[in-house]
Order: structure tokens, then C-alpha cells, then sequence
């Protein structure tokens, strides 16, 4: 019956539900694009090996000048080899210390060159945080660090370009003008957050101290066992480095930290856009009162026959209910269908996990439901409450 | 004889602005089962108003009305609704039809407030459009069909919840007279299997057509007499 008198005006009922299917379209569309953001940071994360076992250690303190973590400490660090081998001394039971003092390298091979290679130096630690990393050959070993050997393992983009289809390993490469030996290629990775890691290659971080001149290391990330040991491994490790340094000239970071950061960004983002779609569906709310006040001022006189026949008033409130009950829900369906249909869109085109939410499908399903009986409430009372010898005239 | 209708000085007064129009100045009468009544006088003597309140679409300022032996005057407006779904059939002047639903829709109309299986529905209905003779227009639509026929889905939708009394106002108004000479035929056919009918018109021959007229003038009983020069059609 009630969708009857929505088809009885087809034009009138879809532009009165315009605003339910918009307000309901955001809500979806944005639940389920933060979601798939985070889903993809979160994909990023753990395929570089990054898990909320891992405890991050800048050398320099925080500042609004300088931002966090490792922004502040690419200028400069006041992390050094010592301070890595005090924590790795001080605290046997972590899983894997990898630090990172990381340049800008030319590799020369024969007469072909590769430009800006992103050389990061390490030890045998760092194959935690990206498992397997040698394809090819081995990886860095805790001689060649107490050795500071001069040997590299190269990305995969390095040796593509220097070696083509034949073997690198054990050659001899030139990288920054000294000689060094491939020992290793790395594995083929997809890019982390927008940088190649094919173009990575790896040196001991004691050679990396010589070639770059330098004692600083940027990054460190220290690995515990297990999830729950996390905050004593942080504290452990400020301990020794406060007793070390005297001051607080470092951060400790934990990986989950840019997960809720991520979290708090999207926060805000939705609520912003949580008040869009709730002005969208204030006005589709008062769209469908307004065109319901119209079909009950419009129908009076089928009001009037209805309760001649014995309508109660209750009958009447409640058929004009359904009717707006019904727009409102048919925009209410339509806006998460146009919802499914734009991420799926969305999704071919970049290439993240996007679904949607199914609470968010959810809420819009509910919320369409509740605009719809709030908006039609009143209609529905003014219909109930007609005499009926006046309708009948009407 | 079982009394349907007793109406016991009914009194109904309208305000239109400060001013209080009286329609029925305190009018009396009674109706018996199986009687066919017509209720006549010039246009605002009160004809429907009355026909109003003893359809319980309307409070009486004072007085009562009896309907089956209860008094209705007193009920408030959903235990009218009730009675009105359950004891009376009303046809009126315009039809009253809902011209979106077809004629099977309108005479079901009244049954949705009632208590009824699909099923009974769709029978009770379709035996109604039978017995006016329209069971082959049940899927037209109002607008599809002529206005005898359309009063005659009218008297169907009347019947259909099997009412105490029927009230029928001014049914053959908006009709040409060879259609009103076919609706008063149905209207004896169905006194003479035992509705009791109540008729206000303003027009003599269709009254004629009764066996007992009540005349009306200024809201009050002028006379009340059986019908002479009956009209049968049936």
C-alpha cells in the first residue's frame, strides 16, 4: 500500500529521497574508505615486517619543528653503534636489534652506474623486520659488521640495471667510489608507503660509519618476543639510554603508535563528514515531512472514505508512517547500494582492500529507518487526527 | 420487532466563528429491523448531519443515539471507528470510491480494519461484486467505470462487513435516472432479504421507492409516515 503511493509519483518520491540516499552514501562511503585506508596501512606495515612487537628508537627529541620519529632524526641523531650494542648487551631477551644508519649511494659496475640507491646500513637484525630479505646469496652476518667488511647486498632494481640477467653475487661493485662485494640480492618487494624498496641495498652498518662519515643512526627498531613484554622493553630501553646520553635526547616509539595516529586523522575526518551527512540527512528528513504534509493535505478525502469504513485513527497514523517509513528506506537502500557500487568502483582503481563496512551498512539501514519515523510522525498525527465528516467533504 | 436505530432528541449545533448555527433541533424517532427509510426535506434541513450521527462519523451536541441497543452517543472516537467498521454500510452521494484501487480493492477497504484471513477477504469481496452484478469489473478502476457501476461498487463495500443498518446518502444524486431506478432496485432486493435502510434525498420519486419517509424542516420532524404509491421495482 505504501509503496503504491510511491509509485503513484515516481519523480516526487526519488527527489524527496535524495537527501536520505546522499546522507546515507557518506556515512558508508567514508566508514568503509577509512577502513580501507587503514587496512592498507596496516597490509604495509606487516608486509615490511612492522608488528605491534616492535618498539622504534629515534635519536632525537620530540619537536614541533622537527615532527616525529624518524623526521627529526634524519637531521640529526643522537643514537650511535654504542648505544645499539649497550641495549643489545643490557637486554639479551629482545629478538632482534636493527638499527639503521641509511644514505645515498652510486654504484659503478663496469661502465654501467645506478644513480641514487637508498643504502641502508645494518646488521644480520635487520632480516627481522623484512623476512628472507636476500633472494640471492646471504645476507649481512655478524662478521662482516665486527669486520666492517666492505660487502652489499643489492636491490632488486640495482641489480636488474647493473647485471641484467647475469649473476651478481660475488662480483665486485663500486658504490660511492670504494669497492665493494655483492654478497647478496634482495628479494622483489612491492612498494613501502611509496618508496621502492627494489632500489635498497644493505651494507654493515660499522662499513656504513666509514662510507657516510658518520656515527648517527636515524632509526633503530628493537623487537620483543612477545606483545606484552612491550612497554618493560621500553622502558629498559630508555633507561639505558638516559643513563648513557644524561638527557632525554631520543624518542621510543611503538609500531601500533601510527596505527592510532592514523586512527585519531580518520577520527576527525569522520566526524567531519559524520556532520555532513547528518545536515544531508536533517534536510532529507525535512524534505519527506514537507512531501508528507503534502500527501496527507493531497489525500484527506481518502482519509475521510478510510475511516468512514472504520479506519481507527491508529490505521491512518500508521499507514502515512509506513509511507514515509518507505521513502525513506527505499533512499536508505538505494545510497548503500549506490555506496557498494562507487567503492567497488574505487577499489578497481586503487589498489586497496576496500569493502563496505557492514556497520556502517548498518547504521545507514537504521538511521534511514529512524529519519523516516521521525519525519513522519507528524504528518501521520495531522492525518490521524482529521474528523472524519470534514475529511469527507475534503 | 427488533429495534436498530433510536434516536432520542438528538440536538446538534455548529459554531461557525462565535456563531451557533443549530442543524438538528431535537429529533426523535426509532427504526426497525427490516425497515426501508427514507429521510427527506430541502437542502440544510439537517438531512446529513443526522445521517452523520446515527453513522457515528459525528458527536451530538446532546441527545442519543441507540444503535443495536447501545448507546453510541457516549463512545469516543475509536469505538465509533469500530461500529462504524462493524455495524454500518455507508453509500454516499460522490461514490467515495478510492480511484487508485480497483473496484475488488474498494470493496476490501472496509475488511483491512476488521479481523479477516486474506482469504475470507478476497471471498466476502468477490461474492459482494457478485451480488451488485459487477464481478466482471473487479479489476477496474473507478475512473474505469460508469457512475451506476461505481455506486453499485459503493453498495458492495457497504455490504460487505454484513452491517446492522445501511445508510445511503442522497446515493442516486449524481446519477441519470435509468441508473437510479437500478440502484433503488437494488436497494429493495436487499430490503427484501432483510436490510434495514436508512436513505436521505431530496427528491420525491426516489422516496417513493421506500416504505416509510420522515420529513424534515429546520433540523426537526415535520412527519413520519409509511410510504403511499410504493414504487416496486423488485
Amino acid at each position: 500500500m505504501a509503496l503504491r503511493a510511491l509509485k503513484s509519483n515516481p519523480l516526487r518520491s526519488a527527489l524527496t529521497m535524495l537527501g536520505v540516499v546522499i546522507g546515507v552514501f557518506i556515512v558508508i562511503t567514508t566508514v568503509s574508505m577509512g577502513q580501507g585506508a587503514k587496512n592498507f596501512i596496516y597490509d604495509q606495515l606487516t608486509s615490511f615486517g612492522f608488528g605491534a612487537n616492535m618498539v622504534g628508537i629515534y635519536g632525537a627529541p620530540e619537536t614541533e619543528q622537527r615532527g616525529l620519529g624518524m623526521m627529526a632524526a634524519m637531521m640529526k641523531s643522537s643514537i650511535t653503534w654504542r648505544d645499539i650494542e649497550a641495549i643489545r648487551e643490557g637486554m639479551p631477551d629482545l629478538k632482534a636489534v636493527a638499527p639503521a644508519v641509511m644514505g645515498s649511494g652510486e654504484f659503478r659496475y663496469g661502465k654501467k652506474t645506478y644513480d641514487t640507491s637508498f643504502v641502508v646500513g645494518s646488521t644480520e637484525d635487520y632480516e627481522a623486520l623484512i623476512k628472507d630479505i636476500a633472494a640471492e646469496g646471504r645476507f649481512i652476518s655478524p662478521l662482516d659488521v665486527a669486520y666492517r667488511r666492505r660487502v652489499v647486498v643489492i636491490g632488486q632494481a640495482v641489480k636488474d640495471e647493473l647485471f641484467g640477467t647475469f649473476p651478481a653475487v660475488g662480483e665486485q661493485v663500486k658504490l660511492n667510489g670504494v669497492t665493494f662485494r655483492v654478497i647478496g640480492v634482495g628479494k622483489k618487494m612491492s612498494s613501502f608507503f611509496g618508496m621502492d624498496l627494489n632500489e635498497m641495498c644493505c651494507i654493515p652498518i660499522t662499513t656504513a660509519e666509514d662510507l657516510f662519515d658518520t656515527s648517527e643512526i636515524m632509526e633503530t627498531w628493537a623487537v620483543v618476543r612477545n606483545i606484552e613484554e612491550v612497554p618493560i622493553a621500553e622502558q629498559k630501553i630508555r633507561k639505558i639510554l638516559l643513563e648513557r646520553h644524561g638527557e632525554e635526547d631520543f624518542q621510543i616509539r611503538k609500531a601500533t603508535d601510527m596505527l592510532e595516529r592514523i586512527d585519531q586523522t580518520m577520527g576527525v575526518l569522520t566526524m567531519v563528514i559524520s556532520a555532513i551527512a547528518a545536515i544531508s540527512l536533517l534536510v532529507g528528513s525535512v524534505g519527506i515531512m514537507n512531501i508528507m504534509l503534502v500527501s496527507v493535505t493531497e489525500r484527506i478525502h481518502e482519509i475521510g472514505i478510510r475511516k468512514s469504513v472504520g479506519a481507527r485513527k491508529m490505521d491512518i497514523f500508521f499507514q502515512f508512517l509506513f509511507e514515509s517509513v518507505s521513502i525513506s528506506l527505499v533512499g536508505g537502500i538505494a545510497g548503500i547500494a549506490f555506496s557498494i557500487l562507487v567503492l567497488f568502483i574505487i577499489g578497481k582503481f586503487v589498489n586497496i582492500r576496500l569493502a563496505p563496512s557492514l556497520g556502517a551498512v548498518m547504521i545507514g539501514f537504521f538511521v534511514s529507518i529512524m529519519v523516516g519515523v521521525v519525519s513522519g510522525v507528524y504528518p501521520a498525527m495531522r492525518a490521524a487526527r482529521l474528523d472524519p465528516v470534514e475529511a469527507l467533504r475534503g | 420487532m427488533a429495534r436498530v436505530v433510536k434516536v432520542e432528541d438528538l440536538k446538534k449545533t455548529y459554531l461557525l466563528g462565535k456563531v451557533e448555527v443549530p442543524a438538528l433541533r431535537g429529533l426523535s424517532f426509532e427504526v426497525n429491523l427490516g425497515e426501508f427509510v427514507s429521510i427527506i426535506g430541502p437542502s440544510g434541513c439537517g438531512k446529513s448531519t443526522l445521517l452523520h450521527l446515527v453513522g457515528c462519523l459525528d458527536h451530538p451536541t446532546s441527545g442519543s443515539v441507540f444503535l443495536d441497543g447501545t448507546n453510541v452517543s457516549t463512545l469516543d472516537d475509536n469505538q465509533l471507528a469500530e461500529i462504524r467498521n462493524k455495524k454500518i454500510g455507508f453509500v454516499f452521494q460522490t461514490f467515495n470510491l478510492l480511484p487508485r484501487m480497483s473496484a475488488f480493492e474498494n470493496v476490501e477497504l472496509p475488511l483491512i480494519y476488521g479481523y479477516f484471513s486474506p482469504r475470507q477477504m478476497r471471498e466476502k469481496s468477490m461474492q459482494m461484486l457478485e451480488k451488485v452484478g459487477l464481478k466482471h469489473r473487479a479489476e477496474h478502476r473507478p475512473p474505469e467505470l460508469s457512475g451506476g457501476e461505481r455506486q453499485r461498487v459503493a453498495i458492495a463495500r457497504a455490504l460487505v462487513i454484513d452491517p446492522s443498518i445501511i445508510l445511503a446518502d442522497e446515493p442516486t444524486g449524481n446519477l441519470d435516472s435509468k441508473s437510479s431506478e437500478e440502484i433503488m432496485a437494488i436497494f429493495q432486493k436487499l430490503n427484501n432479504e432483510g436490510a434495514t435502510i436508512i436513505m436521505v434525498t431530496h427528491e420525491h420519486d426516489i422516496a417513493q421507492h421506500t416504505k416509510r419517509t420522515i420529513h424534515l424542516k429546520d433540523g426537526q420532524v415535520v412527519t413520519d409516515e409509511p410510504v403511499k404509491d410504493r414504487i416496486v421495482k423488485v
